[in-house]
């Protein structure tokens, strides 16, 4: 039972592997821009194949699905800004990427760079609060969507939510570690 | 700042507990008594970024289920009155409204888009509004306005029709009186389609006819408008399932030709007969699969018209055609190979095959077409491209161009049997169209995946096509897709196997031209050079550079700057900085001899302006920094030229910035310090022009504040102490407005404003005291 519980999950993520080209094509669209910044929406990684994939794999276990899913959102981040120092290396002139945090009227920008030192920060201090934070911003699961997924409460999915991005806003505001292109 | 796991975990329970459950601070105080001091402190922080954070991270999400309903509507939205609402739509309510401005009487539609759908401050989504702005014909319904109401739920304010949906409408009437109706209806679509605007949600209650009989398409592009903002986020699109083409529903992007099968739905809906014709038009409009379907609404239309004068239609015989091609496509070397020995057999029983087809008047308007098709595909592709593409200014023109092109070039590939000949000529104009689209390194459309399908396209037609002309121009295309793959689809082992592929047929000795070896060994040093070959991209290029003509033909002398670059390039990341200036010299020197002769070539002006831009920036790093001063000022005059000649030319207007930033920090270095901050001084106030022009963008204020923030930088740099409170002064207060009109709010600015207060902290306070 053991194993074959692991297998999907290991299916999965080599399925995932072979999306990697993908990725990067999509993280090559979004550079290949002319401007000397770009600017994305955080969803703009969320692969839609490797999330279907995943989405639509019964035989995973909850936790899997969970822990696939933000593993898709980090690697499709993560290839971006492989592909924006790629660039920079190449020809001598990165682009900034910045991506938009979804808002009312204002439209508010981050550094992708930024934000993923902060969202590598906070797993550190806590893998759980970063996995919402992936299902809900960078994914734009819903709360009963994240819930779903990852098997942990509507309510807790809410507070979880609440107190990470109160906890990325304090990181991000203390910026010591922030870039200005 | 360094952070313990333990405090932080217990910071985010705290916090989290405190949400749950708020206590008065009493309570909470005695809550927090027996934690750390640590514990304590990160409880405030994370409490303060709590009231900051609703507004940066907002808890609703765009889809989330808690905005499944709408607020009741202001009374008023922009200058109009809001009087009844007269539907509910998959994306929120519709209302009648009256202009109450004063200005004069107005009836329109307002429609109310649920809040979190789509972000009104998106740049796309204004860009998409601009267009369908823009899009005036008399049956589609005007898009007047949009906006967002005091309680955030963005509108669209749309020319108000009265009538009633064309299946209504259509009751009443005779079979011709509804296909006559429907045709006006696909007009008024072919006309959007010819703009690149689609509907995407095409259904009866989409397309009304008024009193006077008039048709109004509704919705125009509103759709696809929302979609673009919203498909990533798992929202249930609004598209209407019986009209949605199959590629639809899996999730596509919005075609013409999701259009097309819409319109054939309403058409087999309103024309519910027996009329076998009329059936095979509807059947051929929603072909399950796209490249069943007619090649575009004017196609449709077209077959209407003939149906509409007692014609026999396309859509019927069209069933065997697509059995034949199919055949082709699954036996091609068969049917090739026969072709080939009718062909020699005798041209006569050809001909007069075709005659007595052609006897059916039907099949001789088809032939004039397909001459017609013939013509215009090879104009197009052979000369205008060319001649459009070394022209400033010709963005939207060669847009058009290649949509025209394009056409043509798949109705001709679509032909059933088509001869070599004819196979031949239309993979080549493909060929010309995909560099067009997308060819990296020259200018182009950007559209890289369209040129990537075309080359495939046009590899499968000449597949199988014996002759030398098929072998060259199959090795070209091979190039082509290499260069694609290399740059734009980073798929270095993809080129390399399209090369690899390339050598086989360059391989016989006896006539292979040496230049188109030479391009050959230039992708590949191209694909080595992505891979981290240095060592064989250096080989790739010195080979290529000894089969290059050294003659004053503009194509052998971009490729022999390109080769020199490559070489100098390759040097530069792997063996020396320093040895990668004399090739980089010479890539700048061939480009320059050519000039003199040939004067006023725009292609070759930018070249020239980004190879002075590579030469002075690698001088500037390590060698007289006098000397890329020069070569930088050169190339800015240059690129400057070039935005001068077309100011919507967003590549040199980047390029200006560059190198005007890269001139002004090697002016300073070199001991022109005054100049240096002047031209910096000017970029700034290009940027400034820049912002201006749109006061909106988030970007450019971005861009103007960094620029302002890097003059500080620089002044501090080499001593301009008084300066540079003065900039970071003028940085501050810009960073206060930006944040005070709400439009960026940047995390990053926060970082920015930080720096800048820092610096001001240290250095402006002496500052003021030797004042």
């Amino acid at each position: 039972m053991e194993t074959r519980s692991r297998e999907p999950a290991r299916e999965a993520e080599r399925l995932l592997t072979q999306c990697y080209d993908d990725m990067r094509r999509v993280a090559r669209r979004i550079l290949a821009g002319d401007g000397m910044a770009a600017q994305i929406q955080p969803t703009d990684l969320a692969h839609d194949a490797a999330i279907r994939l995943i989405l639509s794999n019964e035989e995973l276990s909850i936790e899997d699905r969970g822990h696939l899913l933000a593993l898709a959102a980090r690697t499709m981040r993560r290839i971006l800004i492989d592909e924006v120092r790629k660039a920079g290396a190449a020809k001598r002139r990165a682009p900034t990427v910045l991506t938009e945090w979804p808002g009312g009227s204002a439209t508010t920008l981050v550094d992708l760079s930024d934000l993923d030192a902060a969202l590598t920060a906070l797993q550190v201090y806590s893998e759980r609060h970063a996995l919402i934070v992936e299902m809900r911003f960078t994914l734009g699961l819903t709360v009963e969507e994240t819930a779903k997924q990852t098997g942990i409460p509507e309510r807790t999915v809410k507070r979880h939510w609440q107190a990470a991005r109160a906890w990325l806003h304090d990181y991000l505001k203390a910026g010591e570690h922030v870039s200005v292109a | 700042m360094s952070r313990s796991p333990e405090v932080e975990q217990r910071a985010l329970a705290l916090v989290e507990q405190l949400l749950d459950s708020p206590l008065d601070d009493q309570a909470e105080a005695a809550l927090l008594a027996h934690e750390p001091k640590a514990v304590q402190d990160r409880v405030t922080a994370l409490k303060a970024a709590m009231q900051d954070s609703e507004i940066v991270l907002p808890t609703q999400f765009p889809g989330g289920l808690i905005t499944s309903d709408l607020s009741p509507p202001p009374e008023q939205v922009g200058a109009f009155r809001l009087v009844r609402r007269i539907g509910m739509g998959g994306m929120g309510g519709v209302w009648l409204a009256e202009r109450n401005d004063g200005l004069y009487d107005q009836k329109v539609a307002v429609k109310f888009i649920r809040p979190g759908l789509v972000n009104l401050a998106g740049a796309a989504f204004r860009a998409e509004r601009q267009i369908l702005a823009r899009l005036e014909h008399p049956s589609i319904a005007r898009l007047i306005d949009g906006g967002i109401t005091p309680d955030h739920t963005p509108y669209l304010v749309m020319e108000y029709v009265d009538g009633v949906p064309i299946d209504e409408a259509a009751e009443p009437l005779a079979l011709k009186e509804r296909v006559r109706i429907f045709v006006m209806a696909a007009d008024a679509v072919q006309f959007a389609h010819s703009r690149l605007v689609v509907h995407a949600d095409l259904k009866p209650s989409n397309i009304f006819v008024d009193r006077q009989g008039r048709v109004k398409l509704l919705d125009f592009g509103i759709a696809r408008l929302i979609e673009d903002d919203a498909d990533t986020t798992g929202l249930v699109l609004p598209m209407t399932r019986d009209f949605a083409s199959p590629q639809r529903l899996a999730g596509h992007t919005p075609t013409t030709g999701d259009d097309l099968f819409a319109l054939g739905c309403i058409l087999a809906e309103l024309t519910r007969t027996a009329d076998p014709d009329l059936k095979a038009i509807a059947e051929n409009a929603r072909a399950p699969e796209e490249a069943d379907r007619y090649g575009s609404v004017a196609a449709l239309i077209a077959d209407l018209d003939r149906w509409s004068d007692q014609l026999p239609v396309a859509a019927r015989p069209a069933t065997l055609r697509y059995r034949a091609d199919k055949f082709i496509a699954r036996h091609r070397m068969g049917v090739i190979a026969t072709c080939v020995a009718l062909a020699m057999l005798g041209g006569l029983a050809g001909i007069a095959t075709r005659n007595a087809l052609m006897a059916d008047r039907a099949n001789q308007e088809a032939q004039a077409r397909f001459v017609d098709a013939r013509g215009a595909a090879k104009l197009v592709s052979d000369e205008l491209l060319a001649q459009l593409a070394s022209r400033p200014g010709t963005f939207a023109v060669r847009s058009r161009t290649v949509q025209a092109a394009q056409f043509y070039l798949d109705r001709l590939a679509a032909s059933p049997k088509a001869p070599a000949d004819l196979r031949l000529e239309a993979a080549q104009g493909l060929q010309r169209v995909a560099e067009a689209q997308g060819k990296p390194g020259v200018p182009n459309l950007g559209l890289t995946q369209a040129a990537y399908d075309n080359l495939g396209k046009a590899l499968r037609l000449v597949d199988g096509l014996v002759g030398e002309q098929a072998r060259l121009l199959t090795i070209r295309i091979l190039l082509d897709r290499a260069r694609l793959n290399s740059f734009a689809r980073n798929d270095v082992q993809a080129a390399l196997a399209d090369l690899a592929r390339a050598d086989k047929l360059l391989e016989p000795a006896k006539g292979s031209p040496d230049f188109l070896r030479a391009q050959y060994f230039i992708e590949l040093s191209v694909a080595q050079q992505w891979n981290s070959d240095y060592a064989e991209a250096i080989r790739s290029a010195r080979t290529a550079l000894s089969y290059i003509p050294r003659d004053a033909i503009r194509d052998h002398v971009i490729a022999h700057s390109t080769a020199l670059d490559l070489y100098a390039e390759a040097i530069y990341y792997s063996i020396s900085e320093k040895q990668s200036l004399p090739p980089y010299r010479d890539a700048l020197a061939v480009l320059l001899a050519y000039e003199k002769t040939h004067p006023g070539d725009q292609i070759m002006n930018r070249r020239i302006a980004r190879a002075q831009w590579a030469l002075g920036s690698s001088i500037a790093g390590f060698g007289d920094p006098r000397e890329a001063v020069a070569v930088l000022t050169e190339s800015s005059r240059r690129t400057k030229e070039i935005l001068a000649a077309d100011p919507d030319d967003e590549d040199a207007r980047r390029m200006v910035r560059i190198s005007e930033n890269a001139r002004g920090q090697a002016l300073a270095q070199a001991g022109e310090v005054d100049t240096g901050i002047a031209i910096i001084r000017a970029n700034i106030a290009e940027r400034k022009t820049h912002l201006d022009r749109r006061p909106d963008d988030p970007m450019r204020m971005r861009d103007y504040m960094v620029a302002i923030k890097g003059l500080g930088d620089l002044q501090i740099q080499y001593g301009r102490r008084a300066e540079a409170c003065a900039t970071y002064e003028q940085a501050r207060q810009l960073i206060a407005v930006i944040r005070a009109r709400g439009k960026l709010t940047a995390l990053d600015l926060m970082s920015a404003s930080k720096q800048v207060e820092e610096v001001r902290a240290k250095q402006c306070t002496a500052a003021m005291a030797t004042i």
